[in-house]
């Protein structure tokens, strides 16, 4: 009698395709979820008037160029997240003097309309996360 | 492949399915709330709001139509508006708006005894935070502002008010007012009445750090605030919020300048002529987005001893961080903050 192979070509089609939509269900699950709570390192752009808001810098971005009311300023931001302003068309220069800014401030260049806002560090399930920080 | 290990790899792919099924059915999905940022009164502004998406976005548009509507009365930086008009020495008809801000004013005045003192603005001017040339006046100066500070006799005499147009209101001479302390707290308080009216029952409103917010979030969740530290990156406190509260803070690293390694912050103790130095930050929970507004400001500018006294008397929910010396929290803030491990 011919011996019968303990799993079929079929079989193992079938386990593989099963494993494998479990896995995709699971992680397309999860990644929206992680993008949408933004992150430990990103930066959170603003233009005012624009309604805008859900635009992202990473961290470590170098030479970033935001478009503001006068013109476009230069953005550099660190590995932790932290965010300097370079260059800027606005007057006063306030936003460039102001330096590195950490997660709790923001960066404000009235003239120029925009705010550049660290992101504080996300848990793993966004349960320690403010939804505000008064300061 | 007989029919025990068919059944059991069956059982094997059906609990695999289940599982990657169960990780998508057992949480809800995310509800992204209509979140929208604008600059206004010289702050970030940003209103968070939850509630089918077209309602919402209606419900913030109109929000924030409120707040410009009351930067439109009194806005200090704003040449055309009421309070702009008033402090450059004409006579003002008080909108509807502005007469309750200045009746919350004078509230805030009496109520606080005088710690809270929109007049303080004179001050304001010699230290240079209003064209931001900042400098130490001199102790003549100093005393000449102050004889022109205090919100009982900043506005013309009634004598001389007979002069005005009917229901017009003027400042006595050399006066100067800024109703900053407390006109955040009336903008939140009217965008927070639009956002209700329009249908939106669930929502947050951050008045550069100002806090006001209704609701639980769709997952169940209070809202959750920290409270930033004065003197590092992160924050020494969290609150959560069951029910509608306004959160605000006073404090001396935003708005500042420092000379010699001192530093000199933009509110002011009115007994003094200089800017308070008690406290590194206040912030305080109140039951309206007015009181929290004022009564941070308040404590901030008074003497440690007495902010204890007058918080603790009146049971004001507050976390204060002193110049020097350990956080202290009011009976009423221990049901409310959540001190953070440094």
């Amino acid at each position: 009698m011919k011996p019968v192979p303990f799993l079929t070509r079929g079989d193992l089609l079938l386990l593989l395709g099963v494993a494998a939509a479990s896995l995709a269900l699971f992680f397309l699950h999860q990644l929206p979820r992680a993008a949408a709570r933004g992150g430990d390192g990103l930066v959170r752009v603003s233009i005012a008037g624009s309604g805008q808001v859900g635009e992202w810098l990473p961290a470590g971005a170098r030479a970033a160029r935001v478009r503001g009311r006068l013109g476009e300023m230069v953005v550099e931001t660190a590995e932790d997240g932290s965010v300097r302003v370079v260059s800027s068309p606005c007057p006063g220069q306030i936003c460039v003097g102001q330096g590195w800014t950490h997660a709790g401030s923001s960066i404000v260049c009235v003239p120029n309309g925009v705010v550049l806002t660290p992101e504080p560090p996300a848990s793993a399930d966004g349960a320690s996360e403010p939804d505000g920080i008064t300061r | 492949m007989n029919a025990a290990l068919r059944a059991l790899l069956a059982c094997i792919l059906a609990a695999l399915l289940a599982a990657g099924c169960s990780t998508v059915l057992r949480v809800p999905p995310k509800i992204e709330p209509v979140r929208r940022v604008e600059l206004m009164m010289d702050t970030i502004v940003s209103i968070t709001a939850y509630g089918d998406r077209e309602t919402a976005s209606r419900a913030v548009e109109a929000a924030f139509g409120q707040m410009r509507a009351i930067e439109a009365a009194a806005s200090f930086y704003r040449p055309d508006s009421e309070l702009a008009r008033l402090n450059a020495g004409r006579a003002v008809q008080p909108s509807a708006a502005f007469s309750r801000l200045l009746k919350l004013a004078s509230e805030g005045y009496y109520r606080t005894n005088g710690a809270f003192d929109p007049s303080c603005a004179v001050l304001g001017r010699i230290w240079g935070f209003h064209d931001r040339q900042f400098r130490v006046p001199s102790e003549e100066e100093i005393r000449e502002a102050q004889a022109h500070t205090g919100w009982d006799r900043c506005f013309v005499h009634a004598s001389e008010a007979a002069a005005l147009p009917r229901g017009a209101i003027a400042l006595a001479t050399g006066s100067l007012i800024d109703l900053g302390g407390i006109a955040g707290g009336m903008a939140i308080e009217a965008a927070a009445e639009a956002l209700r009216g329009n249908g939106c029952r669930t929502f947050i409103i951050d008045d550069g750090g100002d806090l006001w917010m209704e609701g639980r979030k769709p997952d169940g969740r209070p809202w959750r605030v920290a409270v930033k530290a004065p003197d590092r990156p992160g924050s020494i406190a969290t609150i959560e919020a069951d029910q509608p509260v306004s959160v605000s803070t006073s404090g001396d690293y935003e708005r500042f300048f420092e000379v010699d390694g001192r530093r000199f912050a933009h509110v002011f103790d009115v007994r003094s002529g200089r800017p308070a130095e008690a406290f590194r930050s206040v912030t305080v929970i109140a039951s309206t987005p007015v009181d929290g507004d004022l009564l941070s400001t308040a404590l901030f500018a008074m003497p440690a001893a007495d902010a204890r006294a007058f918080a603790t008397r009146e049971h004001i929910p507050a976390l204060m961080f002193p110049a020097s010396g350990p956080v202290w929290l009011t009976p009423a803030g221990e049901r409310w903050f959540r001190i953070a491990q440094p």
